[in-house]
């Protein structure tokens, strides 16, 4: 019940070839100081465990703490009726989905919710399924409550645990039954939806009530308790894609058309993204790459907002960021890695502000596949709504 | 299967290898590490005419005679690398390089690793040169540590004029021994530790490093 750390006493850390910390079975045998021994390979960015070290389990002693919230705007009625039902799934302790379209403020409408399970004693946990988003709750959590918000992510400061934890899966493998509340943002993305054991260290560090937040939920989400939100807060339709054939020309046309206003590419692959940097740097334009190796994510994000360039980025950023009046097209868009739900996703990012409500988004294509249509089935769906 | 290194899914080439070796490193990590071109022959400091570095001439000129085989720049790749392996702990991908160090390995030799001092020993739980010298070949501890100060934070000048550390508890009774250690800076801890053993008998001493410190690079400690 409580947080697994190194100690001098308790039970061995690697039994019957199992981490005990991560429960994964990677564990490898080397030379110890004392002999033979075995460390685990899937968990050393938390410190190596050894055989010959011993786990302890400690409670969380960090005070239990209240709080205030002030709203950050006024929740639309669409809103404040999906935050409501959050506050009675909460009091039945009940798991529940939230769908709701890309843009539809779901960071905002569950604050009431945070603020009721923290003011009960509860903990609530955020997991987010990279950095990026996750620093992007912690700044809008920062704002709203008077508790600290504990970060958990690489970067952050991985020790403590307060009311509210804002972290990434992985580094929440050495927690057991922790929180009372867990948040699941973007629930069926990557991280989460092709590693069953990351699925099990939330499941392992929450104590059995979830919330999954995300626009694109996967078939056994769609079993939970379901609330739908398909306008945006903004009251404006999703745009729609538009399908394209794709060529060179294509692409010089989509940039030059929107040459006032920041552009967004999506490539499939890291090779690609050189390629499509060179034939477009060679076009005259200047641009930028960004994928999953690049160090400064959030600085690129400023740059793209603040000079209106162009960023070629691969399906890192498909979620959680936002950009003011930004015009999406995705490049290769029959790629095997670009699945309706990505593509649903990368569609959202496209105007996400008030001040600039629509945008366009483009799939550029080669081959027509069924992803295509079937994410623009669904975008067109949920304005029917 | 993935890469030891990266952990991306990879697909394994089909040799009579792929029966029995365990870790694979995909072709991106496997040139991540820059080999040592041509230089000094006994330190392997870079220079292009493959001359003997003044460095060398001055250890010479002290009647030290070592000669080093390096494998790899200590880049940025190899700095990662060795952190890795030797301050995260993550020992198994010292496989990633035994290809390269058995490469080197000659028959009728004994490898002996550069000692830890028994504090740094409980800390690390295991000795980053054995486990470099045990994937070359045969080892022996023939040498003891006095328990010093790390070297990490020492300038050249202080490096050099440490006082030995290194003994030999036993007399040494074969002929030809190779030295390992996992970078070599300014070749203090080296020369020194092959001055004990030829003091303890040894005949014939050489020295294999994985990574040599570049003197330009600013990843250099010194």
């Amino acid at each position: 019940m409580g947080e697994i750390s190194i100690a001098p006493t308790g039970k061995r850390a690697i039994r019957f070839g199992i981490c005990q910390r991560c429960l994964s079975t990677d564990v490898r045998t080397f030379t110890c100081h004392h002999g033979t021994c075995a460390y685990c390979r899937n968990c050393l960015y938390l410190g190596r465990v050894c055989r010959c070290d011993f786990l302890e389990e400690r409670d969380i002693t960090t005070p239990l703490e209240t709080t205030e919230l002030t709203m950050p705007f006024e929740l639309a009625p669409d809103q404040a009726r999906v935050a409501s039902q959050l506050l009675t799934w909460w009091e039945e302790r009940q798991t529940g989905l939230v769908h709701a379209v890309c843009g539809a403020g779901k960071t905002e409408m569950t604050f009431p919710v945070i603020e009721r399970v923290v003011n009960e004693g509860g903990r609530v946990l955020i997991v987010s399924p990279r950095r990026d988003v996750a620093l992007e709750w912690v700044e809008r959590l920062e704002q709203a409550f008077t508790v600290p918000v504990t970060r958990r992510y690489g970067g952050g400061e991985k020790e403590t645990i307060g009311m509210i934890t804002v972290a990434t899966a992985p580094l929440l493998m050495n927690l057991r039954n922790v929180f009372d509340y867990v948040l699941v943002d973007e629930s069926d993305a990557f991280p989460f939806a092709f590693d069953l054991s990351l699925w099990n260290t939330i499941r392992r560090a929450g104590k059995g009530i979830f919330l999954f937040i995300t626009a694109t939920p996967t078939v056994w989400q769609i079993l939970f308790p379901t609330v739908h939100l398909s306008r945006r807060y903004h009251g404006f339709d999703l745009p729609v894609p538009t399908l394209v054939k794709q060529s060179d020309e294509q692409l010089f046309d989509f940039c030059r058309r929107h040459a006032s206003k920041p552009r967004l590419l999506f490539v499939p692959t890291k090779s690609g993204l050189e390629r499509y940097r060179e034939t477009l740097e060679e076009a005259g334009f200047t641009c930028r790459t960004v994928s999953a190796e690049t160090e400064e994510r959030t600085d690129s994000l400023d740059w793209l907002q603040q000079t209106n360039g162009i960023v070629l980025a691969t399906s890192i950023w498909e979620r959680g960021m936002t950009v003011r009046d930004v015009q999406v097209g995705v490049v290769e868009s029959e790629h095997r890695l670009f699945s309706a739900r990505g593509l649903i996703q990368m569609a959202g990012r496209a105007g996400r502000k008030p001040d600039a409500p629509t945008g366009e988004v483009c799939f550029f294509y080669g081959e027509r596949t069924f992803r295509q249509d079937v994410a623009i089935q669904k975008i067109k769906e949920a304005n029917r709504r | 299967m993935r890469c030891l290194l990266c952990n991306e899914p990879m697909t394994v080439p089909w040799t009579p290898a792929t029966l029995w070796r365990r870790d694979w490193v995909c072709s991106s990590c496997e040139t991540r590490l820059t080999p040592l071109g041509t230089g000094c022959p006994r330190c392997g400091q870079p220079n292009e005419t493959g001359e003997t570095c003044p460095d060398c001439i001055r250890w010479l000129a002290l009647g030290l005679d070592l000669t080093v085989r390096c494998l790899y720049a200590y880049d940025e790749a190899g700095v990662e690398w060795l952190h890795r392996f030797k301050f995260s702990g993550d020992v198994v991908i010292a496989s990633s390089v035994a290809q390269a160090l058995r490469r080197l390995r000659s028959s009728g030799v004994t490898y002996v690793p550069v000692p830890l001092g028994e504090a740094r020993l409980r800390e690390r739980r295991f000795n980053q040169a054995e486990v470099l010298a045990r994937s070359i070949g045969m080892t022996k501890n023939y040498l003891g540590k006095l328990d010093v100060s790390s070297q990490r934070e020492l300038g050249k000048e202080e490096r050099r004029h440490r006082t030995n550390p290194f003994t030999v508890p036993t007399s040494v009774k074969c002929g030809k021994i190779i030295l390992v250690d996992d970078v070599y800076t300014t070749g203090t801890t080296l020369h020194q530790a092959a001055f004990s053993l030829r003091q303890a008998g040894a005949t014939e001493v050489s020295a294999i490093c994985l990574f040599r410190a570049l003197n330009k690079s600013k990843t250099r400690p010194i």
